[in-house]
């Protein structure tokens, strides 16, 4: 496999994490413990809708991280505009996500999964409501989600693609020449659900004339902000068919993606990096749920064991 | 201040403010002081001209359409983001409006002249002072501070939203939303139309439109242009050159930032919305007539009855005299339930109040009521028990009295001394009888002058010493109600009407 022509090669995307291939089933196991602490599938905690809800994600990971095959879930967000749904659609070679020039665009998130590939999963880890679509297309190892605009006026989709982010193995950060140096993109940029996420940037919908210019100037801004190492990709503007881009425009983002779904180290970068991420936003909402609980509840002391356990491995793991 | 509403407008925020202090927070005090002050500031820079500020996002286009307006290349247009750092103004007219541009605060190095001898004589641009501003929502967090300082003191807002922007939250939350009242002096433009099919222009525009109309700023002036091929441009200077003909912006936009604060305090003290009125509410006659439940015919009679018994008793023949008047017999004072009349008094007169008020007015009094009532219980006591005092002219009762007795015991001297002269002197004894005689009907008829006198002393002493107390006494309940309940009450709810209208006259 080729290393990208230029820029920094894909271990970039995990922002320099190391390798461990054992603490990725002792997070699960101990996901696993914490989960059981709860209360388990079949526990008290049926009523409880907090605990209930903790224990699927925390199942989820400890399925995750055992597992291996199961597709990496890239999500492709941006400020509403960027042309997130247009890069999918470019991506699988037909219309699967709508476009338009009403804003936002995309409402709901739109899922592409191979066929040969069970979605349940991913759709869990989508977390709502979604469109899922099969297609030859997709790369292997991988799936794709096309997320609601960030930062729009109507509600709902903000907070969908902030939580799709911390759910996803890798995040393809999309902004263009008109939005790459707002505020808002940047403090999602470093914000606590994508922090740990595997990044990508690509610079969408670039006007020749603007091209070299504003490349410069966004690579001395991430630089800046210490993601130097992140892939970072310029995709060209293409006002003609709208929804599409030539395939060619979109080349090195699918063969970006091609290499990080199909090289098992970088799978399992990718992977475990998601996974801690996911741990820790578990650890903290468990020890929330703690808090919450009356002092009588017995499971308050088992919780609260299983999620200091789990936390450690998670800040070993992010370390 | 030229527009005497918008003067009167400012006053009666003023007042309301003060009005209202209790109960609402200190940032709507210090924006109500801030709009005072920058209304007087504002007349004082110069009315004559108009100042409008193009404001909106990196990238929407202001500087384009700045250039586009101005007919000159002078804002700075890049694609590298952002692009204004500073305020550009540029103003139409003969003189240098420098006062103003001194407190819009736009350095001194970019404030342009429109006027040469190519114009079209008498532009009717002039008094128009054109403000270019940097974005609200790049990276560069000082521009955002500059454009919020900068939107809260030009006169005009036309706002540049672009096609990939206009949803977003930023600036619908930040900025739109706080100008609800503000039609007159706000224009929301969607630039970059050039971009767009008309079939998409117009889904964009009726969408903005709708997100608009949502948030309650469905009379908002929404335009299409684009600098980069003209479209509208013509359109929206020709809104500027009306807004500057009408010379009513500045009032225009005061008068809205007056209404907005109006609505704010109205909303944090819990007052009606305007016209909803407190004058409608039925106001007692006058406060409850307790004085006579606290100062009982009851006790009048036994006030009479004591003062009579003691009369009486100073007032009786020597042989009459009884012990000391028994203690006038309290009837008990029906405290619960002259309390409760004036507890009542207090919750009606206070009953149509706006809430917080209502429940701050009946704080203060709440003791009133039963503090009054202990009071006037401990003073009728005392009043009661003080010992009754005989009136001076009773010495001349007595002296009277005494005399009478005097000359029965001379009739009766007289009479034994003709008895015992009888036998020996019978003149002497005549005249002694003579004598004695006259003695006793002086006696018998000055005792029945002297008993009639007692008998009315006696109940003129007591009908007016109870009718004096009780009388003093209930004056003072009644002076008490009036001045701990009556008069604060009014001034309560005179304070609190006048809140009332003074914030209805600022949201007109």
């Amino acid at each position: 496999m080729a290393p990208l022509r230029t820029g920094p090669t894909m271990s970039g995307m995990t922002k320099g994490s190391r390798f461990v291939p054992d603490a990725r089933t002792h997070l699960g196991e101990s996901a696993a413990s914490l989960a059981a602490a709860l209360g388990g599938r079949d526990g008290a905690c049926q009523t409880d809708e907090t605990a209930r809800r903790l224990v699927d994600e925390l199942d989820l990971i400890e399925a995750r991280s055992r597992h291996p095959d199961v597709p990496l879930l890239i999500v492709l967000a941006g400020s509403t505009g960027v042309g997130t749904s247009t890069l999918l659609n470019s991506l699988v070679g037909r219309r699967v996500s709508p476009t338009g020039v009403r804003r936002p665009t995309t409402t709901a998130p739109v899922l592409v999964h191979r066929p040969r590939d069970d979605p349940a999963r991913l759709v869990t880890l989508v977390g709502g409501p979604a469109d899922v679509v099969a297609d030859e297309a997709v790369p292997e190892g991988i799936a794709v989600v096309d997320s609601p605009g960030m930062d729009s006026v109507v509600q709902h989709p903000r907070s969908r693609s902030a939580s799709l982010i911390a759910a996803a193995d890798a995040w393809v950060a999309v902004t263009s020449p008109a939005r790459y140096a707002d505020a808002a993109g940047w403090s999602h940029l470093a914000g606590d659900a994508a922090r740990h996420v595997p990044t990508a940037i690509v610079l969408n919908r670039t006007v020749e004339h603007a091209r070299a210019d504003v490349t410069e100037h966004l690579a001395a801004l991430l630089s800046r902000r210490g993601l130097a190492e992140c892939p970072f990709l310029v995709v060209d503007d293409n006002p003609g068919a709208e929804g599409m881009l030539p395939p060619a425009a979109v080349d090195r983002l699918r063969s970006l993606l091609s290499t990080l779904g199909q090289d098992p180290s970088l799978r399992a970068l990718a992977r475990r990096s998601s996974l801690a991420a996911a741990a820790d936003a578990a650890v903290r909402r468990a020890q929330a749920w703690v808090s919450s609980q009356p002092e009588e509840d017995a499971r308050r002391d088992d919780v609260r064991r299983a999620a200091e356990g789990l936390r450690a491995i998670v800040a070993r793991e992010l370390s | 201040m030229s527009d005497p509403a918008l003067a009167e407008r400012v006053e009666a925020l003023a007042v309301a403010g003060r009005l209202l202090e209790p109960f609402t927070s200190p940032q709507v005090h210090s924006a109500v002081h801030e709009v005072g002050r920058r209304a007087q500031q504002r007349a004082s820079v110069g009315l004559e001209q108009t100042v409008v500020a193009l404001a909106g996002s990196t990238g929407s286009g202001k500087s384009s359409l700045f250039n586009a307006i101005t007919g000159l290349d002078l804002a700075e247009v890049g694609v590298l983001r952002p692009t204004t750092a500073d305020p550009l103004a540029c103003w139409w007219g003969e003189d240098v409006p420098r006062d103003l541009l001194d407190w819009l605060g736009v350095p001194a190095h970019l404030r342009v002249p429109r006027r040469s001898t190519l114009d079209d004589s008498a532009t009717p641009l002039d008094g128009l002072v054109l403000l270019d501003l940097p974005d609200h929502d790049s990276m560069v967090l000082s521009h955002r501070d500059k454009v919020d300082r900068l939107v809260g003191l030009v006169d005009m807002v036309v706002w540049v939203t672009d096609p990939v922007k206009y949803g977003d939250a930023l600036l619908h939350e930040r900025y739109l939303s706080s100008m609800s009242r503000h039609g007159g002096v706000v224009v929301v433009v969607l630039n970059q139309v050039d971009l767009l099919s008309p079939a998409e222009r117009d889904v964009c525009l009726s969408h903005l439109r709708d997100l608009l109309a949502g948030e309650g700023l469905g009379g908002l002036d929404v335009l299409a242009t684009s600098a980069a091929d003209g479209t509208g441009v013509d359109e929206l200077t020709r809104r500027l050159r009306d807004a500057v003909a009408r010379r009513e912006a500045a009032a225009q936009r005061l008068a809205a930032d007056v209404a907005v604060l109006g609505h704010r305090l109205r909303v944090e003290a819990e007052l009606r919305p305007p016209g909803q009125g407190y004058s409608d509410t039925p106001r007692h006659v006058g406060p409850p007539a307790v004085d006579g439940l606290v100062v009982t015919d009851g006790l009048h009679a036994a006030l009479a009855a004591h003062r009579a018994q003691f009369a009486a008793g100073e007032l009786a023949w020597p042989w009459r005299r009884t012990g000391a008047a028994s203690p006038v017999v309290e009837p008990d004072l029906s405290s619960d339930a002259v309390t409760a009349r004036l507890d009542d008094y207090v919750e009606h007169e206070t009953d149509v109040m706006a809430p917080m008020w209502r429940d701050s007015v009946r704080g203060e009094l709440s003791a009133v009521p039963s503090d009054l009532v202990d009071a006037w219980g401990d003073e009728v006591r005392q009043v009661v028990g003080a010992p009754a005092r005989p009136r001076p002219t009773w010495t001349g009762v007595r002296r009277a009295q005494r005399l009478v007795m005097a000359m029965a015991a001379t009739a009766v001297g007289l009479g034994v001394v003709a008895g015992v002269a009888l036998a020996q002197d019978v003149d002497a004894a005549v005249t002694a009888g003579i004598g004695a005689l006259l003695a006793a009907i002086g006696g018998i008829v000055g005792g029945w002058v002297v008993n009639r006198r007692r008998r009315r002393e006696k109940d003129d002493y007591a009908s007016s010493e109870a009718a004096q107390i009780v009388e003093s006494l209930r004056g003072r309940v009644r002076r008490d109600v009036q001045v701990h309940l009556e008069l604060p009450l009014e001034q309560s709810r005179a304070d609190h009407d006048a809140a009332a209208a003074a914030l209805d006259l600022a949201e007109a």
